[in-house]
């Protein structure tokens, strides 16, 4: 596990002393501080489940779909939410996507429910409503999971591209979906990249009109 | 290209092929009125293509306590004052503080108790003591609220109940008590004038 050292800004968290196991808990503003067990100045990030292998290892299970999806659910919460409260929103996806997994259901499309739950959450954070409490049963009820697992991601980028013609939906899937370059495009649909700028142009604008 | 958000967008791709890892928070609103559209590009782009991830990135995140198992607040709240190293008389005295009861810690203290020993339910909190706990201990909000619904068994009450009124049946312990500050009723408030109070 990689060593932080005292004045890094770690972020809200636990972490462990690596000479005398003392921990210290930061706000997202503290950096670490000098061990006030020790002195010394290398720590690891700590864990509630500190020498329980099992609980590890959901844990490390749950943290590689966060983390594998974590630009999607930032970018939809960002989408709606101002910067200081991002984290906080973010982390309620996490803990609810968590509280999901652990309740034993088999969760066949992640990403749909990360996104669904991003969506949740941020309505949460502007209806001021505490965000988990009311849904962790939610979650946990058979007919919300069916709904849930409905959700696929195509399903998710159809919706948003919709607005569009074939044409120009073909070129953003392209261009953006598949991260190919202008260029690349024009030749696959034998045309030039000026085009092919144009026409994705002309979609964002026509995407942003159809934003509600 | 003069579009903002396929700027942004093309900015994201540029560091995930590099191999860093850009914000895409900090991307989107820096999009300013084209957030939304660069967001859904994100999205949509995150979503077909998840990122790769390094066993320092799991370490770190799979220590955040919001991945932590669902638990009780009866075993939760002593799990992350152990974590943190903070003693009950410090929870309870940075809990004063929070909530703006200074002198209030032997009431505090007992409410502490009876949370983490499953005598009252967690349910009638108030949100400011959920918000205050959270803060002493350096979890998020939400790791509380989502475990406070989590059921219990309660423990038998009667030696409990036995030791209250043993207590004040003793003719010293009642004189001593008398000396004591009368129970501030805003902290009743905040420990059970919530949801089920």
């Amino acid at each position: 596990m990689e060593s932080l050292t005292t004045g890094t800004l770690a972020g809200t968290g636990s972490f462990r002393c690596e000479e005398c196991g003392y921990v210290v808990t930061l706000a997202a503003a503290d950096s670490l501080p000098d061990c006030p067990g020790c002195g010394g100045s290398r720590f690891a990030q700590a864990s509630l489940s500190d020498g329980d292998p099992g609980r590890e290892t959901a844990r490390r299970c749950v943290g590689l779909v966060v983390l594998r999806h974590r630009d999607l659910v930032r970018s939809v919460i960002a989408a709606k939410v101002p910067p200081g409260a991002i984290d906080d929103v973010e982390s309620d996806v996490w803990l609810r996507f968590s509280r999901k997994a652990y309740s034993g259901d088999e969760i066949t499309n992640p990403v749909g429910l990360l996104l669904r739950m991003a969506m949740f959450c941020r309505a949460d954070f502007h209806a001021n409503r505490p965000a988990a409490e009311p849904t962790l049963g939610d979650w946990d009820d058979a007919s919300d999971d069916a709904a849930l697992d409905d959700i696929v991601v195509t399903a998710a980028v159809a919706d948003l591209l919709a607005p569009l013609g074939d044409r120009q939906r073909d070129v953003v899937w392209q261009r953006i979906i598949e991260g190919r370059s202008s260029a690349e495009v024009a030749a696959m649909m034998n045309t030039t990249a000026g085009n092919i700028d144009v026409i994705v142009h002309r979609a964002l604008s026509r995407m942003r009109e159809a934003q509600p | 290209m003069s579009d903002r958000a396929l700027e942004l967008f093309e900015q994201y791709l540029d560091q995930r092929a590099s191999g860093q890892q850009p914000d895409a928070a900090a991307l989107v609103h820096e999009a300013g009125d084209q957030a939304d559209v660069l967001a859904g590009m994100i999205a949509a782009y995150a979503a077909t293509h998840p990122a790769d991830v390094t066993e320092d990135q799991l370490d770190l995140i799979a220590a955040r306590p919001e991945l932590e198992l669902p638990r009780p607040w009866p075993e939760l709240l002593p799990a992350l004052r152990e974590r943190t190293h903070t003693t009950r008389a410090t929870l309870v005295s940075r809990l004063c503080e929070a909530l703006g009861v200074p002198g209030s810690e032997r009431q505090v203290g007992d409410y502490v108790h009876e949370l983490e020993a499953g005598l009252i339910s967690p349910a009638r909190v108030r949100p400011a003591v959920v918000s205050a706990l959270a803060a002493v201990l350096g979890v998020p909000r939400s790791l509380l609220e989502s475990s406070r619904g989590l059921a219990v068994e309660p423990p038998p009450s009667s030696g409990l109940n036995f030791a209250r009124s043993a207590r004040y049946a003793d003719d010293a312990l009642m004189s001593l008590g008398a000396l004591e500050p009368d129970a501030d009723p805003r902290v009743d408030d905040l420990f059970t004038g919530g949801d089920d109070g």
